[in-house]
């Protein structure tokens, strides 16, 4: 969701105010908390009530805040993993003992989510498919045309 | 009398569970009507031109009668979560009511697929189809780190939960659970009554599931997890002959009677059915009983309950439910 306040980043924080006993939340960007003026903005026509303000991290997605991911134990969405990412941690570790997932054989990464191969790790793969197919003047051409982006990239 | 296949004296239904999440969309305690709406379709055409589609259903939620949903439930085949859900919902179905996947439940996808007594190789095959079937038009939510994620962290990692349920009449009539428990909890495992409150379990049904998902692969949580149920089994069985050892003459007498009022009686409550079933079917593993089948009684412990009675028998009034039920139990009885 957008900030309330600036309306062009992500909020990321939820701002609470309780004036007179009154709560009030926003959500607003990182940018904008930081802000000292949000404070007398919201504040300053009744500058003189007793006041309170709390900034509470959020996730910028579902908007899931550390304290309701504490009361409940569940998450919103899966960027609360990296938001919270410290608190889902220890939560992992102390319900499974550990926070690291042993992927399966079968679970290899599709090919859509492959990094991009640079262009000489390409070569290399062709290289490597022509040595097996014993195509060796092909080999031979990849190998000096490898050899001449090494050059070129230690320049 | 059948023979004992899978453990099925005392396992009676296996259940393997994996849950996933679709990249990119709020999980559904966070999710719009519209996204759920997306999850929905984007599951149920995962299944597109594939010959397995044929013998699947698509039941919304918002389409199914109260009823209905309540009949589900007591056949385990949905959650009371999935009943209550507050974005649209649905469950997706076979024909033999073995594979059942739950949309937009805590987690976007709960597969679930079933086998008769203790069968965990039967379920997981099935299950790891499903999800390779999903996986081929659906990008799920995973860490490098943390592998599958799931709405409550308790699932994350490999998003398998394996789960047997246990008749266990003998270990139920000591009084003493709580060291099950125990055990339990040492073993990485869970056990919790299936009816009733607490540990005090009524038919002497219960869930042993592997509470550990992440950190160990999918082979060892199996067979961790076989090796429990296995060595629970062996203890109620166990505890069953010293029993029959110790106690031989009121042992028999209240499962003989059980069986005289199962058999005999006009009207049987579904709590009374469930404690009645129990007890015939702890005389039939002690050898008190003969020719009784087990599983046949069991299974049709679930068709009695008050939702599914009602959805098969159409409008009955109480008194007459009771009736019917005892008519139910009465011609399984006569046919085993
Ligand atoms: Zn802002
Ligand atoms: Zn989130």
């Amino acid at each position: 969701m957008l900030c309330e306040k600036c309306g062009k980043n992500n909020a990321t924080v939820l701002y609470t105010q309780i004036i007179n006993g009154q709560k009030s939340t926003l959500h607003i960007c990182s940018a904008c908390a930081a802000q000292e003026s949000i404070f007398e903005n919201f504040g300053s026509l009744l500058s003189f009530s007793p006041r309170e303000e709390f900034s509470v991290k959020m996730c910028p997605v579902c908007s899931t805040t550390l304290s309701e991911f504490s009361k409940t134990g569940r998450l919103g969405c899966g960027e609360c993993y990296k938001t919270f990412r410290k608190n889902a941690d220890a939560m992992l570790k102390k319900i499974h003992g550990t926070s690291k997932h042993i992927a399966e054989k079968k679970e290899e990464t599709p090919l859509k989510e492959e990094k991009p191969k640079s262009e000489i790790e390409a070569l290399k793969d062709k290289l490597k498919a022509a040595i097996e197919e014993e195509n060796f003047e092909e080999a031979a051409r990849l190998r000096d045309a490898i050899r001449e982006m090494e050059k070129g990239d230690e320049k | 009398m059948s023979a004992v296949h899978n453990e099925n004296d005392i396992a009676v239904t296996t259940r393997i569970r994996i849950a996933r999440n679709i990249k990119s969309i709020p999980y559904p305690r966070k999710m719009t009507a519209a996204q759920a709406e997306n999850v929905i379709k984007a599951v149920w055409d995962a299944f597109d031109n594939l010959p397995i589609k044929s013998t699947l259903t698509l039941y919304r939620m918002d389409e199914l009668s109260s009823l209905e949903k309540k009949s589900m439930v007591e056949r385990h085949l949905i959650s009371t979560e999935l009943e209550n859900s507050k974005v649209p919902s649905a469950v997706i179905i076979n024909g033999d009511e073995t594979i059942c996947i739950m949309i937009n439940e805590e987690d976007h996808i709960r597969i679930q697929v079933f086998s008769e007594g203790l069968d965990t190789k039967t379920a997981y095959d099935s299950a790891r189809k499903i999800e390779a079937v999903l996986s081929e038009t659906i990008t799920f939510d995973k860490d490098e780190e943390f592998g599958y994620l799931t709405t409550c962290p308790t699932n994350a990692g490999t998003g398998l939960r394996a789960s047997v349920m246990l008749h266990l009449p003998a270990i139920n009539s000591t009084k003493n659970v709580s060291p099950l428990l125990k055990w339990a909890a040492n073993l990485g495992m869970t056990v919790r009554g299936l009816y009733g409150e607490g540990s005090k379990a009524s038919g002497a049904l219960f869930q042993l599931s592997n509470q550990i998902t992440l950190g160990i692969s999918e082979e060892e949580i199996i067979s961790r997890f076989n090796a429990a149920a296995c060595s629970l089994i062996s203890e109620e069985r166990r505890i069953c002959a010293d029993l029959f050892e110790r106690n031989k003459y009121d042992l028999s007498d209240k499962c003989l009677r059980s069986l005289g009022i199962l058999k005999n009686a006009y009207m049987i409550s579904s709590n009374e059915a469930m404690n009645l079933v129990s007890n015939v079917c702890l005389g039939a593993n002690s050898g008190i009983i003969k020719n009784i089948d087990n599983n046949a009684l069991r299974k049709s412990l679930f068709t009695v309950m008050p939702a599914t009675l009602l959805k098969n028998e159409g409008n009955l009034k109480e008194r007459d439910r009771d009736v019917k039920r005892a008519q139910i139990l009465q011609s399984v009885l006569a046919d085993s």
